[in-house]
C-alpha cells in the first residue's frame, strides 16, 4: 500500500477498545470462539512455568482467594 | 500450536512487534487466564503493510462495523483506520495496537524489551516489566490489574 497521507495513530480511546472487543464477540461464531479459547488455554498451559494445575499454583491461588474473603489460610492459622 | 503460529507468522512477515498484555505477563511471570494475543506494532507505513500481510496469512477477519466485517484478505489499508483492532482468526484472537496508553515510543520500549522463546522455540520480543507497569498505571484506576502490578514490582525488586 502506498498512501501519501499516512497519519500516526492517535492515543487509544478506552471506549474504542471496549467497542472493538464487544464487536468481535458479536461477529464470532460462539462454538468457534470457544474452540479458539480452549486451544489458547491449552497452549498457555503447555508453556514452561505457566501451569496453574499444580500444587504450588493451587495453594497460591487458594491463599489469595481466602485472603480476599478475609479468611486466613490453614497454614497461617496454624502459625498464629 | 495457535499462539506459536501467530508469533511465527508475524516474524515471518517481518512485522516489528512487541508482545504485550496478559499473554506477555503469563509467559514471563505468572499464570493468568488470558484469551487474546495482544501485540503492539511499530506504527510505520511499511510495518502496517507487513502486519496486514501477516493477518492475511492467519486468515484473520475484521470490520469497522458488524455489517462490513469480512476477511482481511479482501481489504487493504484497514490498519490505517484506527488505533486498535480486535481481530478474529481460526488460530487465536488477536488484538493489534498501534499505540499503547502510558508508553510513548515503540522504539524505546523495543530497546528495553526482553527476548522470549516459546516452548516450541518461536522467538519474540515482549514488553519489559517496567513498561508493563507503566501500561497498567495509565489505565483508569477501576480497570487496573493490581495483582499484576504487584507481581511486576516484586520481580523488579521494588517491593
Amino acid at each position: 500500500m502506498n498512501d501519501q497521507d499516512f497519519q500516526p495513530a492517535r492515543p487509544i480511546d478506552p471506549a474504542l477498545l471496549a467497542a472493538e472487543e464487544a464487536k468481535r464477540i458479536r461477529v464470532w461464531d460462539r462454538e468457534e470462539r470457544l474452540r479458539v479459547i480452549f486451544e489458547t488455554i491449552n497452549w498457555a498451559e503447555s508453556q514452561p512455568g505457566v501451569s496453574r494445575n499444580n500444587k504450588e499454583s493451587c495453594l497460591l491461588r487458594q491463599q489469595e482467594i481466602l485472603r480476599s474473603m478475609g479468611e486466613l489460610p490453614d497454614s497461617e492459622q496454624a502459625k498464629s | 500450536m495457535n499462539v506459536d503460529l501467530v508469533l511465527e507468522t508475524l516474524g515471518r512477515n517481518q512485522v516489528d512487534f512487541l508482545l504485550i498484555g496478559g499473554m506477555n505477563f503469563l509467559l514471563r511471570h505468572e499464570p493468568v487466564l488470558t484469551f487474546d494475543i495482544d501485540v503492539w506494532v511499530n506504527d510505520t507505513q511499511i510495518n502496517l503493510d507487513r502486519c496486514e500481510l501477516a493477518m492475511i496469512d492467519l486468515d484473520a477477519s475484521w470490520g469497522a462495523t458488524e455489517e462490513t466485517w469480512r476477511p482481511v484478505k479482501e481489504q487493504t489499508g484497514w490498519t490505517r483506520r484506527q488505533s486498535v483492532f480486535c481481530l478474529v482468526s481460526p488460530h487465536a484472537s488477536v488484538d493489534v495496537f498501534r499505540t499503547v496508553a502510558g508508553l510513548a515510543s515503540w522504539a524505546e520500549c523495543k530497546a528495553r524489551a526482553y527476548k522470549g522463546k516459546t516452548k516450541s522455540g518461536v522467538e519474540f520480543f515482549g514488553l519489559s516489566d517496567a513498561d508493563m507497569v507503566a501500561c497498567q498505571l495509565a489505565l483508569p484506576s477501576g480497570t487496573r490489574k493490581y495483582s499484576r502490578i504487584e507481581a511486576l514490582r516484586k520481580a523488579m525488586g521494588e517491593i
